[in-house]
């Protein structure tokens, strides 16, 4: 969080402009467990799916034992690509807070920088599911009157990360004022 | 408050119906054509949500037929219970206006209390029913910032109090603006020396205009959810009108008997004819959305007044506009019109599913000629310059990736199965990519940007052209965006949020989306005027 109280020394004319901005990188446990899912939840299908095909109890009609088959490949397809997506792509999932604006990067393929300037913020949220909570992990969402389909959002940050960001834009002075 | 106090104790000394005086900290009743309000809603509400049982109802027909005082007595009880229902809502609504507050009580079962603050207030429309014109009672909807869900109306009151509440609110938030601008420094104006609402006509739409409006603009719509739930008897009714004057239609369209171009003929006759009727819907759609249309403008705001069968007042804050948009179909730009727009936070308004509400962030004036179009944008936005403006065209790698993406793949495999069938297949191929193509260079050709000092604008569009333009300050959220088809050659795509939704301009020069970004956000860092 070093940057916040760093950021507030510079001069409005020096900001970086948003391209040459030091993008700060998401917890690593994110990926990990990002690709933790991937393998864990498509394995898990892919291993029923094998079991139902190969179990020696009972004959399989033609039809389920084609669609049993072809489904375990499919599953195990699935778990592979998104593991190998998310090591990737995970490390291309980078944020950056100025004085006056935050930035969210992703894409490996589709690159966005979205960017939300802190003075239309109109609330803001931390969400964590169980699995996200289990990791000590946590997502940011900032909404703006731009509607719940463009909420910003900045997931895998460390928990009390996330609350100290979520500090730091309260006690901004335009979302005081306006938000 | 005071203003609203009078008004309501005019409204007494004209003798009317409604105890509000002084004293309206008291929880008042509406007055009981509000029962009739009350149950018509909720024959619509049945009548939107049981339009699946039509069907039954058409499969039984010949049995109600057989037993039409059945069906006399069914629909009778059903208008009774609604009636009933519509009396106990009545029973249960209180409402009170109270120290620039709204409050609302109301539900027989579920029951809700509404606590709502003049400032709170972003909009009240007034709404008038065909069976309130009779005595004069509007029912006052009122538009919060918030997101609610639930709606806040007053369901009857009578015009003039209506009218006088819709002013207090205004002024009241008028009020506090200026005191909160200018309190600190106790130059206080007085409640007295409060704006006069005097209201300048800005626009008026006359028959004309809403004829040449139904005619380019498809307002069918209006027309055919009013008929939805006769549809079937429709059909039945058509069919029997066929036999009994001789039309056989299946020898019209038989297309063995018949030359190809005999059998064109007849499908183009139809199609000629069926379009006929729907420009005639659509006409009629028009005016009844918007006869005796008006723009009025007081003050800051904006106030559109139309309708046939039920009036609707609409009034929109100024400053709350985000966007303006000039639409024109191809119709339109032969017919030299343009549909204006402007749009204002879409999040607040409620009732988005109910059919023609998705008008109800954005107040449309209908079919005007480009000149007066100039003029209302002026208006709204003093400061904004479209019709100066050059517009920047953006890659033609638009064409190229949307012919290899789509076009190619496409037209190859309508080739190909044509091919299959006919030797001349690969022909007709080829004419579909063309035509594709024609498409897609069409729509590149539309696209196109520019900005100014305060303002962005955009054009994009197909066989008609859409013109957008927006104060680069309401901003809410921006994106920059490059796949890998565009990184190569530094291109992107700009996007835009602002409250009335998203903006996007695909395939700029990288950049020059970079440098906007940069400057928009430059902007809000040192213009820290609210977007509302």
């Amino acid at each position: 969080m070093t940057d916040i109280s760093s950021n507030q020394q510079i001069h409005l004319q020096s900001l970086p402009q948003v391209e040459e901005m030091d993008l700060q990188s998401l917890s690593p446990r994110y990926r990990v467990l990002n690709i933790q899912i991937s393998l864990i939840l498509w394995g898990a299908l892919a291993l029923i799916s094998a079991i139902v095909h190969w179990q020696p109890l009972f004959e399989l009609s033609s039809t389920v034992a084609d669609v049993s088959f072809f489904a375990t490949f499919c599953l195990i397809f699935i778990s592979i690509s998104g593991a190998t997506y998310h090591f990737f792509a995970d490390p291309k999932k980078q944020y950056a807070i100025r004085e006056h604006d935050v930035h969210f990067h992703s894409g490996l393929f589709f690159r966005r920088l979205v960017s939300q300037p802190i003075m239309r913020i109109q609330h803001i949220e931390i969400a964590r599911g169980p699995i996200e909570r289990s990791a000590g992990l946590a997502t940011l969402q900032v909404y703006s009157a731009g509607g719940a389909n463009h909420a910003f959002q900045i997931p895998g940050l460390v928990h009390e990360q996330a609350i100290q960001l979520r500090q730091y834009i309260l006690d901004h002075k335009d979302v005081k004022e306006n938000g | 408050m005071d203003e609203l106090n009078k008004a309501l104790n005019d409204g007494n000394e004209l003798g009317q119906d409604l105890e509000l005086n002084s004293a309206s900290d008291e929880w008042q009743r509406l007055s009981p054509i509000s029962i009739l309000y009350f149950t018509v809603r909720s024959l619509f509400l049945i009548a939107n949500n049981f339009i699946y049982l039509v069907p039954i109802v058409a499969v039984n027909f010949s049995t109600f037929k057989d037993q039409p005082l059945l069906v006399v007595f069914i629909v009778l009880a059903l208008l009774m219970v609604l009636a009933l229902i519509g009396f106990l809502q009545f029973l249960f609504y209180r409402f009170r206006v109270q120290g620039q507050r709204v409050e609302i009580k109301q539900g027989v079962i579920k029951k809700s209390h509404i606590d709502l603050p003049f400032e709170r207030i972003q909009n009240v429309k007034l709404e008038q029913p065909l069976y309130y014109r009779f005595n004069n009672f509007a029912c006052v909807e009122l538009d919060t910032a918030g997101s609610a869900k639930q709606e806040a109306k007053i369901i009857a009151l009578k015009m003039d109090l209506a009218q006088a509440f819709r002013k207090t609110v205004i002024e009241t938030n008028y009020e506090n603006k200026l005191n909160e601008e200018q309190g600190n420094e106790g130059q206080v104006e007085s409640a007295s020396s409060a704006p006069a609402v005097n209201e300048v006509e800005l626009n008026r739409r006359s028959m004309k205009d809403l004829v040449i409006h139904g005619v380019s603009n498809n307002r069918v719509w209006i027309f055919l959810g009013a008929l939805a739930p006769f549809y079937a008897s429709i059909s039945d009714a058509l069919s029997q009108l066929f036999v009994s004057i001789g039309f056989d239609v299946e020898a019209y369209f038989s297309i063995q008997t018949l030359a190809w171009w005999e059998f064109a003929l007849h499908v183009l006759s139809l199609a000629m004819l069926l379009m006929l009727i729907i420009v005639l819907f659509s006409v009629v759609g028009s005016i009844l959305m918007f006869y005796g249309y008006t723009l009025c403008k007081s003050d800051d705001r904006y106030i559109r007044r139309s309708g046939l069968l039920t009036k609707q007042e609409v009034s929109m804050k100024q400053s709350r506009i985000q966007l303006m948009v000039q639409q024109q179909d191809w119709l339109d730009i032969l017919l030299k019109r343009v549909n204006l727009y402007f749009e204002q936070n879409k999040t607040g308004s409620v009732n988005q599913n109910q059919p023609g509400q998705h008008l109800a962030n954005k107040l449309l004036v209908p079919s005007v000629t480009p000149q007066e179009s100039a003029e209302l944008m002026h208006d709204v936005m003093p400061e904004q310059a479209l019709p100066s403006q050059n517009f920047a065209a953006i890659s033609k790698r638009f064409i190229l990736k949307n012919a290899a993406l789509f076009a190619l793949p496409l037209a190859g495999l309508i080739g190909a199965t044509l091919q299959h069938k006919n030797d001349w297949g690969w022909l007709a191929g080829l004419g579909i990519f063309a035509f594709f193509i024609a498409i897609i260079t069409l729509r590149w050709w539309r696209w196109g940007y520019s900005f100014d000092s305060d303002f962005a604008y955009i054009r994009k569009g197909f066989l008609g052209v859409n013109y957008y333009c927006f104060p680069i300050n309401k901003v809410q959220q921006i994106h920059f965006k490059q796949n890998s088809f565009m990184r190569p050659y530094k291109l992107a795509t700009l996007r835009v949020v602002l409250a009335s939704g998203a903006l996007s301009v695909p395939y700029m020069d990288e950049y020059i989306v970079r440098k906007q970004i940069n400057r928009v956000l430059d902007v809000l860092v040192s213009d820290k005027r609210s977007w509302m």
